[in-house]
């Protein structure tokens, strides 16, 4: 069948876009079970968290394999593949954010700990508009604009993160807690936060394939 | 029959020369494989000829009235040109290389129908331009088409992909329609051939040359202009061929190359950015005057010294 390879990779990057949220999503239930003091349960999740991630990592494999054996123009081909690696970067911040917390085992204060949640969810969480605006796109279900509007909605969300952060690095920095244990939980909140830029980057390169598709 | 090799030079040049304009795109962007491409072209090479070639025939062989000694030394000086400016890397078109060989060894028996060649000259001059204002005004039209009714990536590039498949087949008819009497034309003018043997043998000769010698050229100008987005590069492919297929209704042979470097300064035009060298557009001027000029000195020459060897006449 004609054009079948372009069918199978658009499939594929949808299915790696599901796989990055769930990666995310199950990332998220990590720090809050960890936040939650329910070490086993974080432990649990953070394998799942993985093999998530390695999922992930074998659909990408496969969008390479069926884009360089000849699918879509060159000239879109390898926008497509930056496109699926800086998604699949956004997955390898979220495993990140799971292996801090699990092997470095922060001691974050009672205190603290809701906003450290609020900072996992929204920065983590960010993966939901960025699926959205890639869907947008590879689906053709809206205008190019709307798609692009989408990808620009990432941007902000991935403010609203930075805004978190700077609140929370100061609660930290101003809380009478010992210096190194601030640097520590700093170091975990910039993982955290790391997810979110990743995600902005994702959403920068989708916008780009956006505009380069544009007449 | 040997007197018909000149054609075939020339139709082998053409075919190992142009090919590139019209496939180029195609073979580059991985959307045909070269060896595929190179079939299609030489079909529709033929087709083009067999179906409308003999509408360009007159214009080339009524120019000047020709032996078949004249028309061999024609084809054998216009295929010469086209060689060696084409070993030089100079831009070179085939169709002003035969007119000029046509008017050189007219020279020789009197004052050639200069009459013929006004329109022909405001032909090659058009050429370009015309091609220019279809690339400006079909990037426009399909353009805002294509962003309306193409909102899908799958569907954008399985329709350009098409796209530039039938671009160059279509392209392929009208070099055929168009082109082939630069090959023939001159044996058809001499009473040598008849329109239709003349289409057969002048297509067969393009196809030799698109089928043996096509593949660098068509790599380097296939990349160049693939530097386009896939859009562009159909919308400047099938300006060009549109173009020609149009000038072939008026019974002119010009240069699909031309035709083309219009096409692609026409999406430059469109898209207020600089996708052609003012270089190349100040070649082709220059190759107005210089193909032609070239190409009549020569055969004007070897017929001078065909005569003055044989004592026969033009």
């Amino acid at each position: 069948m004609f054009f079948k390879k372009e069918k199978e990779v658009i499939e594929l990057v949808e299915k790696h876009a599901e796989i990055v949220e769930t990666c995310l999503l199950t990332a998220i239930e990590t720090i809050d079970a960890y936040l939650a003091e329910d070490k086993l349960k974080a432990k649990k999740l953070s394998l799942e968290t993985d093999k998530i991630e390695t999922n992930a990592d074998l659909v990408r494999y496969d969008i390479r394999n069926k884009l360089y054996y000849g699918a879509f123009l060159p000239r879109i081909r390898d926008d497509i593949y930056s496109l699926v690696e800086s998604i699949d970067e956004v997955a390898n911040a979220g495993e990140d954010c799971c292996d801090f917390f699990l092997n470095q085992r922060p001691q974050v204060p009672a205190a603290l700990k809701p906003f450290f949640l609020t900072a996992s969810k929204e920065s983590l969480g960010i993966i939901k508009p960025l699926k959205e605006a890639l869907l947008c796109f590879t689906r053709g279900e809206c205008p190019i604009e709307v798609s692009r509007q989408h990808a620009r909605e990432v941007g902000l969300k991935e403010s609203d993160v930075d805004q978190i952060e700077w609140d929370l690095t100061k609660k930290i920095f101003t809380s009478s807690l010992e210096f190194s244990r601030k640097i520590h939980l700093k170091l975990c909140l910039d993982t955290i936060a790391l997810v979110s830029d990743k995600a902005k980057d994702a959403a920068d390169q989708l916008d780009r394939v956006t505009l380069k598709s544009m007449i | 029959m040997w007197k018909l090799t000149g054609g075939i030079f020339i139709g082998w040049a053409l075919g190992s020369n142009d090919s590139a304009n019209l496939f180029g795109t195609g073979v580059a962007a991985e959307v045909v494989k070269y060896r595929t491409a190179v079939i299609l072209i030489s079909i529709f090479v033929i087709l083009g000829a067999l179906v409308e070639g003999y509408k360009s025939m007159d214009t080339v062989g009524n120019m000047s009235q020709l032996t078949h000694m004249g028309a061999f030394i024609a084809a054998f000086s216009a295929g010469l040109c086209v060689g060696i400016f084409s070993f030089l890397a100079l831009p070179v078109s085939a169709s002003q290389a035969i007119m000029g060989a046509v008017l050189g060894i007219g020279m020789i028996s009197g004052i050639p129908d200069f009459t013929k060649l006004y329109k022909v000259v405001i032909c090659w001059v058009f050429t370009p331009i015309g091609a220019l204002l279809f690339s400006f005004f079909l990037y426009s039209i399909l353009g805002q088409l294509f962003q309306k009714f193409l909102l899908n990536i799958r569907l954008r590039n399985i329709f350009i992909k098409i796209a530039l498949i039938f671009a160059g087949c279509y392209g392929s008819y009208s070099l055929g329609a168009n082109n082939v009497a630069n090959v023939t034309g001159v044996y058809v003018g001499s009473g040598m051939l008849s329109p239709f043997e003349a289409a057969l043998i002048g297509s067969l000769s393009i196809a030799s040359g698109v089928l043996t010698y096509s593949k660098k050229v068509m790599d380097t100008v296939g990349k160049k202009i693939v530097d386009l987005d896939g859009f562009s590069a159909f919308i400047s492919s099938l300006s060009a061929a549109i173009t020609v297929h149009l000038f072939t209704q008026v019974g002119v042979p010009v240069s699909s190359s031309q035709a083309v470097v219009g096409g692609v300064t026409g999406i430059g035009l469109k898209k207020g950015a600089k996708t052609v060298r003012l270089r190349t557009l100040a070649e082709i001027g220059i190759g107005w005057i210089s193909t032609p000029l070239s190409s009549g000195i020569t055969a004007y020459l070897l017929m001078r010294i065909y005569i003055a060897l044989s004592g026969s006449g033009v």
